[in-house]
């Protein structure tokens, strides 16, 4: 295994929502590090983590979040669970890709794409 | 919404055989841990790949869900995921510590020492973790 063979050096699949623990805060950051040591970086975010992708948020991670969306980072969110937890389109953050069948998307990016990949 | 087995009649057997094992470390009925695992787990078998999973720590009490409910049900994922073809398997002292045996759990679910789940690691393209 080379590493040409993936597009995107480290991914990360999110699962928890941001307030629900400080893992996923701690992962945006990670990624700003990566990015700036020159490592291209991926999001899923799945399950309660699609809270991280809606608009208008009070807290610390929305702005790490579009931060990381500035510099490149490749993010998706499952429809689903935007569907799930009420979330419209219209609150998802610009330059997010919504994915509609998300496990097949999950394992594309995890088996072909990702180099590397951490789950909270 | 992807349902992870009706549609799977027709897997994708151009793709390489790369080995995705799963790592389940949360029992059921807490978080949606197992369900995101084994639905991870049919998707990728469904596109050709070969999968393992491995149910540790509290992840082994998923084994334990035999019976029938009316309601979501991570244990008809597992049977799902026997159906499949899809290796699963206990760690052996974390089943021994929860009194889970081959009569107690999902027919189909190996128990296996923890040498297998190196095993998995080393011959794995991708692991996956849920439930940390």
């Amino acid at each position: 295994m080379t590493k040409d063979e993936y597009e995107i050096d480290l991914g990360f699949i999110i699962t928890k929502a941001p307030l629900e623990s400080s893992l996923g805060e701690g992962l945006l950051t990670l990624a700003h590090h990566a990015i700036n040591n020159g490592k291209n970086v991926g999001f899923f975010f799945i399950s309660d983590g699609v809270w991280f992708v809606k608009k208008n948020q009070k807290n610390t991670t929305i702005n790490k979040l579009k931060n990381l969306i500035e510099k490149g980072a490749t993010i998706t969110v499952s429809k689903d669970n935007l569907d799930a937890a009420g979330i419209e389109k219209t609150d998802v953050l610009e330059g997010i890709t919504i994915s509609e069948k998300p496990y097949q998307d999950l394992v594309a990016l995890v088996m072909e794409k990702w180099r590397r990949v951490m789950t909270i | 919404m992807e349902t992870g087995d009706d549609d799977m009649n027709n897997p994708d057997t151009e793709k390489p055989s790369k080995v995705l094992t799963i790592l389940l470390i949360k029992g059921p009925y807490v978080s949606e841990a197992a369900d995101i695992a084994f639905q991870t787990a049919l998707k990728a078998k469904q596109m050709g790949y070969i999968v393992n999973v491995f149910l540790y720590l509290d992840g082994t009490w998923n084994s334990h869900l035999t019976g029938d409910k009316n309601y979501n049900n991570p244990g008809d994922w597992l049977k799902r995921l026997i159906r499949k073809e899809i290796q699963v398997t206990l760690c052996e002292r974390c089943s021994n510590a929860r009194d889970l045996t081959e009569e107690n759990i999902i027919k189909g679910v190996k128990i296996a020492g923890s040498t297998k789940l190196i095993d998995y690691l080393r011959d794995s393209d991708k692991v996956l973790t849920f439930g940390g």
